[in-house]
């Protein structure tokens, strides 16, 4: 048993993902996926629609959230602020609140007290299936300028850290 | 993290127990056991396990009123270096209680030696590290296998001694004398509301010490396949709280012990048991969990004390 138990553990890496997206994702803690995303509909508060495929050609970072998770608090102004600083980078912040019983108003106000300026959207107004945060929030995707998911953060990261932009600086290089 | 041996006196036939009350099951079985998530948390968890039952192979016998209860309490912590290496410190403090021995009487047939005894204290600290093998993940589906390796060191004193002045058994001390290593495999499946785990874990003792005489426990194999489903919410949205149920299917397999370079025949054996447990994540910071692990099967080596079940229940901390 015990030489089954060695050879496996030598066996194994060899059937793991033979080449990296972006080794900067180990260091953040970004999961690594490969497949196209879900296609979806979201409304602004002016009720202006935004098709997620019509964003291909620009790496999209997607963020879903909500008023009664914590750590979310936090994220949400860091977010902002990492907008502002890759602003030139062409990244389109998606964040998506999933409240269920919350008035529309009433989130989008929460988010303007915390200093957030991006737009808000709500997965309750959309067409985004709950497969994206089927393990909990606060989730974040990294989608590139293909329409793929390309990496994942579950749970709250620093966003506005300087290790992670140098991350998405790249990703948003490296997916064109 | 952990795993009492037994063992018995040579004169005996089954001192209680080549039936293992695992200690390092709560890493490889359970709930949430070897696939923590990365990041960096403490648990505190508590561990009752009775010996009540004589076994003789896999057939249950009269037992003629020998008792064996087990209370560990552990102080764990582990902390994430990379996306895929991460290391557990395991701080057993545990508490024995033996009622009787068993012995072999004239006509063959375990019978009840007066030994009342017990312990408290510091047992083994142990140390493991797991790193993330193969991990691969889509928008539904997460599939992570792990390697681990690890000591366990001897921490806890092996010189106890029960109500007549005499060296208690071996699996009555607090620690098992020696250092010992682990190597194990785990194996993560998610998806949806699902996670199913299987988990492998080796124990490979060294020589150690039982009082004055040398003992060494035989190599031992832990096993768990489990299956956790989220009861609610159905759909993340309306609370952060979410509860899970889990059923699962575990076991130890245990080798021969030698006591003074002598095999004990009478020790060694499996025993498979069946858990349902619970678990709730409050928020994003806190786990509680509990678990019910009734053993099902038993076949032991001739004649020995049997594990009848263990309860425990967990707070974790995640940071």
């Amino acid at each position: 048993m015990l030489r089954f138990l060695l050879l496996t553990m030598l066996w194994l890496p060899a059937i793991g993902p033979a080449a990296s997206y972006a080794a900067g994702f180990k260091s953040e803690y970004l999961q690594q996926l490969d497949e196209a995303a879900p296609d979806f509909l979201l409304r602004d508060a002016s009720g202006s629609q935004l098709q997620l495929y019509k964003l291909r050609g620009r790496p999209v970072i997607l963020h879903f959230w909500a008023t009664w998770c914590k750590p979310c608090r936090h994220e949400l102004p860091a977010l902002e602020a990492l907008a502002g600083k890759l602003a030139d980078s062409g990244i389109v912040f998606l964040l998506v609140a999933i409240d269920g019983d919350t008035e529309a108003a009433a989130v989008r106000r929460y988010a303007q007290d915390l200093g957030v300026r991006l737009p808000i959207y709500l997965a309750s107004d959309s067409t985004v299936t709950d497969r994206y945060w089927s393990w909990g929030i606060p989730v974040t995707y990294l989608i590139d300028r293909n329409g793929l998911l390309v990496g994942r953060a579950l749970g709250p990261r620093d966003w506005d850290s300087a290790a992670m932009r140098a991350v998405l600086v790249q990703f948003a290089a490296q997916s064109r | 993290m952990r795993t009492w041996f037994r063992t018995l006196a040579v004169t005996l036939l089954g001192a209680a127990s080549g039936a293992h009350a695992c200690d390092y099951c709560l890493i490889s079985q359970g709930i949430s056991p070897l696939q923590t998530q990365n990041g960096a948390g403490i648990k505190l968890a508590q561990r009752y396990t009775l010996l009540d039952s004589v076994y003789a192979g896999h057939h249950k016998v009269d037992n003629p009123g020998v008792k064996e209860e087990y209370w560990t309490t552990e102080l764990g912590a582990f902390y994430s270096f990379t996306d895929r290496f991460l290391m557990l410190l395991n701080v057993p403090l545990r508490k024995t209680k033996g009622n009787g021995e068993l012995v072999e009487g004239p006509d063959g047939e375990p019978e009840r030696e007066d030994s009342t005894g017990g312990a408290t204290g510091l047992g083994d600290v142990s140390v493991l590290g797991r790193y993330t093998l193969f991990a691969r993940h889509t928008l539904a589906t997460s599939t992570l296998v792990a390697g681990v390796a690890g000591i366990k060191f001897s921490t806890g004193s092996t010189d106890q001694r029960n109500d007549q002045g005499e060296f208690l058994d071996s699996h009555l001390q607090l620690g098992t004398g020696s250092t010992d290593m682990l190597l194990g495999l785990s194996a993560t499946h998610a998806f949806g509301r699902y996670t199913l785990s299987a988990n492998l874990l080796a124990a490979l003792p060294g020589e150690g010490e039982t009082g004055d005489t040398s003992h060494k426990f035989g190599t031992s194999l832990n096993y768990d396949i489990t299956g956790k489903y989220r009861l609610t919410p159905s759909v993340i949205g309306a609370s952060s709280n979410q509860w899970f149920a889990s059923l699962g299917v575990n076991g130890e397999y245990r080798r021969h012990e030698q006591l003074g370079g002598e095999k004990l025949d009478d020790t060694g054996g499996q025993t498979i048991y069946l858990t349902p447990g619970i678990q709730y994540v409050a928020g994003s910071h806190w786990v509680l969990e509990g678990a019910y692990q009734y053993a099902v099967f038993h076949d032991l080596n001739e004649t020995q004390l049997g594990e009848d079940y263990k309860v425990f229940g967990s707070v974790t901390y995640l940071f």
